[in-house]
């Protein structure tokens, strides 16, 4: 019988807040300031408002001249740019969209990953868990797959959302205009290739950092108290003494990057060549032996581990 | 029909402190042993190497199988309750049930849900919302679905109240035994478990000091209300115990043939109780 579908399960009862609800209230959230300045700017309902609040998107409009409408002033100025420009604007904007739901989620998966294996152990269920017949290896792999890849689909939808209402909006404020919303909106959006590229950079990132993911499960296995101060100080201890035994800090700077790859996030332009550069370099390597091992370690642990 | 457990030579150390030494015996199929002794004997050692959740020294074969080779393995055919209250307390009832369908190919969800029905426990109730006598019910319920070879069940009853603890037993006798599944019970209530067994092992200091089926006990052990004018003779057969009842002396004999004992006084066959306190002094 295939366990896997219903270990995941057991990890959204055990998360649902944090997998299920807190996205959708962010979503929710960001979905009602957005159509609130909709209103605002396309009607006079709440203009008053508006003005007292001094809106940040209605002072960005006032400056250009518009009164308070902020749809009708995008809309004039992705007209006026280039093909080129106005997709590359448009992504932006697309991407910004999503990014408080990708920093929520990196948190989300960064405590979860820390605690799916200390939990358990500390209300002493870690003992009915383990009286059924699945192995530790496939818990972990549960745990892991639920982290790198169900969870950020999940908050794909909420990210989704956003963006298609955002869409939405900007098409509702170009009628009764010249503009033509497939022109200026859908077609340079290319909204797919939006969410390919999010699904793309997740998988890459869980690959890239296995490392990082990797120690947060077996601090999570073996920390008898504290987990976070064991997961966060060891780092920083070893970094410290690199530096002062060694005066370098190669190890620190690898642990950095494949915790959070700067290098790769701070790119402007990221172009398809680089990506195939860092999957097939030792770096990524390094992160994939490195990574793996500490999965293991994790799940030699879990073999080990009893309540506390 | 081989041995469910077989224990053979098993030591453990938690640093310098031996938890288990060199303890042997055997389970069985169709029995119910009971494993007794005071707190920090042993008896959770025991069961957790039974269960592949430690490591240990030694030979120890479950249903065949070594336990430190893959504790999911044996856990197809073994199952275990350890101490109350150690389901999850985010678990909903019905999701309990789902999962162990899910993990378990021997999980039978109708048994369970018949169990439930017999209880106040709701489907849609979480584990936190349940008293700690009625998730001990529940685990029982879940535990009592899945068809396996070895039942392990480590001081299931322990900080109950007296109804459901007399309710648990009769439930696991009447409900679940079949004569073919073995249960082990560790204890130190003697007195619950004791209709129930159909073996004792007694563990003290990591040492097994009594391996015995009961209807043995009786061809073994004898306990003699003492007549006062034999006193000195009963003496001189080294009892393993003594204690004063109602005025005269009670003393239990290990190994000494009925016709000599019959001359000292009046004869019974030892309280697993009693048995129990002269067995761990």
């Amino acid at each position: 019988m295939n366990k896997l579908p219903i270990l995941i399960k057991r990890e959204f009862w055990e998360n649902r807040n944090t997998f299920v609800v807190v996205p959708m209230l962010t979503t929710g959230f960001f979905l009602l300031m957005m159509l609130f300045v909709f209103t605002a700017s396309t009607t006079d309902f709440i203009s008053m408002t508006i003005d007292l609040d001094e809106d940040e998107q209605h002072q960005l409009a006032q400056e250009a001249g518009y009164s308070d409408d902020v749809v009708a002033y995008v809309l004039e100025e992705l007209d006026n740019m280039s093909e080129l420009r106005r997709e590359e604007h448009l992504n932006k904007g697309l991407q910004a969209m999503s990014a408080p739901l990708v920093m929520i989620l990196w948190f989300v998966i960064f405590f979860y990953l820390l605690s799916c294996l200390y939990d358990d152990r500390r209300d002493r269920s870690i003992l009915f868990w383990k009286s059924l017949p699945v192995s530790d290896g496939l818990t972990i792999a549960s745990k892991l797959l639920t982290a790198l890849l169900v969870v950020p689909l999940v908050y794909l939808v909420g990210i989704a959302v956003l963006q298609l209402s955002g869409l939405v909006l900007l098409t509702f404020g170009s009628f009764g205009t010249e503009i033509s919303a497939w022109e200026t909106v859908w077609a340079p959006a290319n909204i797919f290739s939006n969410w390919f590229r999010y699904l793309a950079a997740v998988i890459f990132y869980s690959f890239w950092a296995l490392p990082f993911f990797g120690w947060l499960l077996a601090i999570s296995s073996f920390a008898k108290s504290v987990p976070l101060v064991w997961a966060m100080g060891l780092p920083f201890a070893l970094t410290i003494a690199e530096r002062i035994f060694t005066s370098q800090s190669t190890i620190g700077n690898w642990m950095g990057n494949h915790t959070i790859p700067i290098r790769f996030l701070s790119r402007e332009h990221f172009s398809l060549s680089d990506l195939q550069y860092m999957i097939f370099s030792l770096e990524m390597l390094s992160a994939i032996v490195v990574g793996g091992g500490l999965v293991f370690l994790a799940i030699w642990l879990r073999g080990r581990a009893d309540e506390i | 029909m081989s041995n469910v457990v077989e224990v053979r030579g098993v030591s453990k150390h938690f640093g310098d402190f031996p938890a288990l030494r060199d303890v042997s015996f055997e389970i069985a199929p169709g029995s119910i042993v009971g494993l007794i002794g005071p707190n920090g004997a042993g008896k959770t050692t025991t069961l957790k190497s039974i269960l592949g959740l430690t490591d240990f020294d030694g030979e120890m074969h479950v249903l065949g199988q070594d336990p430190r080779h893959g504790r999911h393995k044996v856990m197809e055919r073994v199952c275990f309750i350890a101490d109350v209250g150690v389901l999850p307390r985010w678990l909903k009832v019905s999701d309990a049930m789902d999962y162990i369908a899910g993990v378990h190919p021997r999980f039978n969800p109708d048994r369970f849900e018949a169990m439930l029905s017999e209880t106040k426990i709701s489907k849609k109730h979480k584990v936190k919302e349940l008293s700690k006598g009625m998730v001990t019910q529940l685990h029982l319920a879940l535990v009592m679905a899945i068809e396996v070879d070895l039942l392990v069940l480590d001081e299931p009853t322990l900080g109950l109240d007296i109804l459901y603890r007399k309710a648990f037993y009769e439930k696991l006798l009447n409900d679940y035994f079949d004569h073919e599944t073995s249960i082990v019970i560790s204890t130190h209530q003697v007195e619950e478990i004791e209709p129930l067994l159909t073996h004792l092992l007694f563990i003290n200091s990591g040492s097994i000091v009594l391996d015995c089926a009961m209807d043995e006990i009786s061809d073994v052990y004898s306990e003699v209300l003492v007549a006062p004018d034999q006193l000195d003779r009963a003496e001189a057969l080294n009892p393993i115990h003594r204690r004063d009842m109602l005025g005269q002396k009670a003393m239990i004999f290990e190994n000494i043939p009925r016709e000599e004992l019959n001359r000292l006084g009046e004869l019974h066959v030892p309280s697993v109780a009693d048995l129990f306190v002269a067995k761990m002094q």
